[in-house]
């Protein structure tokens, strides 16, 4: 049974346990239900960032509950998953809110072990966050970030790392790897040298690029055919022609507007067209606005890759674009085998099995430089070797990136002729994707009676380390 | 026929030549070819003279360097306007300012003038949304203007490059100078027949005609193509009026200011003419029907002996009504009289009026000839075998055109509906003109 933990100075609401600040990571984390946070509005924000800081997704990916007086809107309550606009609420109310959060529990639980160690990336500890809550998150226009906007749920996730990338930018990352999908809100411009979206745009003067113009309808008099711009007409009673002394009554059918024409008070030139340029707020710069970017501001859902990533880790979607192509072995199933191989080849010492191990280094670099296009160059991949292998060959995975081959009726030779070959294939392919390769380290021995297998495998990885 | 056309005039008394041929002898002989004889020789002979206080304005000219502001108000004229602005920096007078009003146009004309403008080609490119007509896209110019002196060019033609510099100089020599007619002349006279004729037309209407109507003191017209107005004069009037025929009606507000009209015959403006007889027909209906808006309506007042009468004025309008208008009925009045009268010598009368006006219109092509001087391009002494055609082009073409504008304006007043106009504009003024 999960329950409410309390993390505000002064006596707890009935049912809670109340946990220091500072011990956050001493404590049970899985049986929290949700924490609650205390009234004083300065320090409630910075105990929400404490708790989205934290590296443990048992503790990270809880519901948050503040406790206020009177809701205000703040910055703390949006980023909170709920608001209780009470002091001290009693104990069925809180049991009612273990209840709406047990699915976001149960999420976080159903994490495997490992997982839930710690969690480093913030692109991952977003994805995480998305999946867990499992509802679009929108943007909301703020000018407290020099963004411009901000999701208040996911922005103490990464609001304690200063350095880039920002929110704005991890989210479209996740993005581009295929992981998050994004509905259309707004569109915004950005200052292109420092990001901000704190931007004036204004009409300049074409030649001497002064701000101080000003714009003059023209009018147009039927009657007389007088054009002048409309302070020449202009009089205490309204319009009157300067060249006819006739009163303007009706536009439409005294007159007309045909146009508009700026006059710049600096340099005195008339133009039709202004020039526009947008000054950034906070580094000063102005330049002309096609040149600052324009982005398209979204809210965001897990796709299903990202549903299943934030459940097993990036990395793990390689494997699944693999397996589905090569029909993977369990490195169990693989070692079994190899040990009847080992067998056979003694007993009858007429043919030769070759192992290869075939390892890539920075998968998961290659996975960011890739963005949506590593479904389809991951599936080219495997295609490498397919084309490569044979139908008795069998190749079991190790890890993330790492493959152990098994090669029936092959000698040393011929193994490592393959693997050139596969690497020659994995090569060509990625240099077409990729500015930096992953490099893809391998090396084949003949299957004896005395080989180590996992003993082959780490010298693979590491001689090269 | 030759033998009896020589028989035939052999035998006519003096009274009878007159009573046959009147219309030559008292009216084009004299009015048109007559004068030019007489006057293109005084003209070159004052240009002579004057030679000296010319060079001395040329100098004050340079030594002053006005602004002249060149403005082209127009729709749908995009396409004409990089070569008129290019034809603005070969100029020898260079201290010009390009206003080019874009009237509304449905084509690419906005576009083209922005990067006019954006290349520096056209100093101002003013585009309004809604079309105003001609007089009010020339007023918007007008306003932005910024020149001592405004010239009015329209898009589609070129000017020759000292053009700008010859149109002010007039206004450098005389202070009672309000405005300068530049010569017209075709640019594309060898596209077909009916360009060949326009030609010789304009060589000797508007070349020799008006540097003779000038001279006289008599000039109605500063054409809208090619003319220099002062700027003060242009806003003491506010601009240009609503209507067709709008340079005329300027010209006639500016006599009656007090101020000289003069036509410079050397300020050479290239224009391109209708091709077809039936646009040409078009064309002129649209010019001839606002000379009795203008001239009878509107400006009646300069037939009034008063307080604002002035003779030259009155002269101007007599000379110009009297020999449209009236000569337009005499005309008709002549065709009935020979059908009547001279029934059974009509071919020879026909033949004889020929003649009489082919040996006018020689010399009347050898006076522009004379005038145009070092001007003269091949392609206008290509012309000459075309003479031949005039007499009926003049005689009978543009007269049946004019008499129709002439009873369609006076029975209907068709230009209140002008198409050059919006709607909304004639409409207006039109109601403005019956109170």
């Amino acid at each position: 049974m999960r329950h409410p933990v309390y993390l505000g100075h002064g006596q707890p609401p009935a049912g809670c346990k109340t946990w220091g600040q500072d011990t956050l990571d001493k404590n049970d984390a899985d049986s929290v239900a949700f924490f609650l946070v205390g009234q004083e509005t300065t320090e409630v924000l910075d105990q929400i960032r404490h708790i989205r800081g934290a590296e443990a997704p048992a503790i990270y990916l809880k519901p948050i509950v503040v406790l206020t007086p009177s809701a205000s809107g703040s910055p703390a309550e949006q980023a909170a998953d709920a608001v209780v606009e009470e002091r001290t609420p009693d104990a069925p109310r809180l049991e009612r809110m273990v209840d709406r959060f047990h699915p976001i529990n149960q999420w976080i639980a159903s994490l495997e072990r490992n997982a839930l160690s710690a969690d480093g990336d913030p692109a991952f500890r977003l994805l995480r966050f998305l999946v867990s809550r499992g509802e679009e998150v929108t943007p909301v226009m703020t000018t407290a970030s020099p963004e411009g906007f901000t999701y208040p749920t996911l922005e103490p996730l990464i609001s304690q790392r200063a350095q880039k990338p920002s929110l704005l930018e991890t989210l479209s990352f996740l993005e581009n790897q295929q992981l998050v999908s994004g509905r259309f809100v707004t569109k915004a411009h950005f200052c292109s040298h420092c990001g901000s979206a704190f931007l004036n745009f204004k009409e300049v003067c074409p030649d001497c690029l002064s701000e101080d113009i000003d714009a003059d309808e023209l009018i147009h008099h039927f009657r007389c055919g007088h054009v002048a711009p409309q302070s020449d007409f202009a009089t205490r009673d309204g319009l009157t022609c300067p060249k006819c002394d006739r009163e303007l009554r009706h536009i439409g059918v005294d007159y007309d507007k045909p146009s508009v024409v700026f006059q710049c008070n600096n340099c005195h030139n008339r133009f039709q067209s202004p020039s526009v340029v947008s000054t950034c707020y906070h580094c000063e710069r102005t330049v002309e606005p096609e040149q600052q970017t324009l982005r398209r501001i979204h809210a965001w859902t897990p796709t299903a890759i990202g549903n299943s990533a934030a459940v097993h880790g990036m990395e793990q979607l390689f494997m699944r674009v693999i397996d589905k192509q090569l029909n993977l072995w369990s490195l169990d199933a693989l070692k079994q085998f190899v040990e009847v191989e080992k067998a056979r080849n003694e007993r009858y010492a007429k043919s030769h099995t070759s192992v290869a191990v075939l390892q890539f280094e920075h998968l998961s670099e290659m996975y960011i430089q890739l963005g949506r296009r590593a479904q389809q160059v991951f599936a080219e991949l495997a295609q490498v070797l397919t084309s490569v292998l044979r139908r008795s060959d069998i190749i079991a995975p190790r890890g993330d990136s790492t493959f152990v081959l098994v090669l029936p009726e092959t000698d040393e030779e011929q193994a490592q002729r393959a693997l050139e070959r596969i690497d020659e294939g994995i090569s060509t392919l990625l240099a077409g994707n990729l500015e930096s390769p992953p490099v893809l380290r391998s090396s084949a021995r003949l299957l004896t009676a005395e080989l180590d297998l996992d003993q082959l495998v780490e010298t693979t990885v590491t001689s090269h380390g | 026929m030759a033998d009896g056309l020589v028989h035939f005039l052999a035998s006519l008394s003096l009274a009878e030549w007159f009573l046959f041929f009147w219309p030559f002898f008292f009216f084009d002989f004299v009015r048109y070819t007559l004068l030019d004889l007489v006057l293109i020789p005084a003209f070159l002979l004052r240009r002579f003279r004057e030679r000296g206080a010319r060079a001395a304005a040329r100098t004050r000219l340079y030594r002053q360097l006005p602004l002249v502001s060149v403005i082209v108000p127009g729709k749908n004229e995009g396409p004409h306007l990089e070569k008129l602005a290019r034809s603005l920096l070969e100029q020898t007078y260079r201290n010009i300012e390009l206003i080019v009003v874009d009237d509304g146009s449905d084509d690419q004309t906005p576009a083209i003038g922005r990067r006019l403008e954006a290349q520096g080609l056209v100093d101002l490119f003013i585009r309004n949304e809604v079309r105003g007509g001609k007089a009010s896209a020339a007023n918007t110019a007008l306003r932005y203007a910024q020149g001592e002196f405004v010239v009015h060019v329209d898009a589609d033609s070129h000017l020759k490059n000292d053009s700008i510099e010859k149109i002010i100089l007039p206004f450098m020599m005389d202070a009672d100078i309000g405005a300068v007619g530049g010569d017209v002349r075709v640019a594309n006279s060898s596209a077909s027949l009916a360009t060949r004729a326009q030609a010789i037309e304009y060589m000797k209407s508007i070349s020799t005609g008006r540097t003779v109507s000038a001279l006289l003191g008599i000039l109605r017209i500063v054409a809208g193509a090619h003319g220099a107005f002062r700027k003060d004069v242009l806003d003491r009037l506010g601009g240009w009026d609503v209507g067709p025929g709008l340079d005329g009606d300027l010209t006639v507000k500016i006599r009656k200011l007090g101020l000289k009209v003069t036509h410079e015959p050397y300020a050479v403006c290239y224009t391109n003419v209708p091709v077809t007889f039936r646009r040409l027909a078009k064309q002129r209906f649209r010019w001839d029907r606002s000379l009795i808006r203008f001239r009878l309506r509107k400006h009646r007042d300069v037939f009034r002996p008063d307080a604002n009468f002035q003779l030259t004025n009155f002269f101007s309008f007599l000379e110009n009504t009297f020999f449209n208008v009236l000569l337009n009925i005499r005309w008709w009045v002549y065709v009935t009289q020979i059908l009547i009268m001279g029934h059974d010598v009509i071919e020879y009368i026909l033949l004889t009026n020929y003649l009489l006006y082919l040996v006018v219109n020689f010399l009347q092509f050898g006076m522009s000839i004379f005038l145009y001087g070092n001007g003269l391009r091949k392609a206008e002494l290509a012309l000459t075998p075309y003479l031949f055609l005039m007499p009926p082009y003049m005689g009978i073409f543009l007269r049946v055109v004019r008499t129709y504008a002439y009873v369609m304006e006076a029975l209907h007043r068709v230009s209140y509906r002008d198409q050059w106009n919006p709607w909304k504009v004639s409409s207006i003024s039109r109601r403005e003109d019956d109170e």
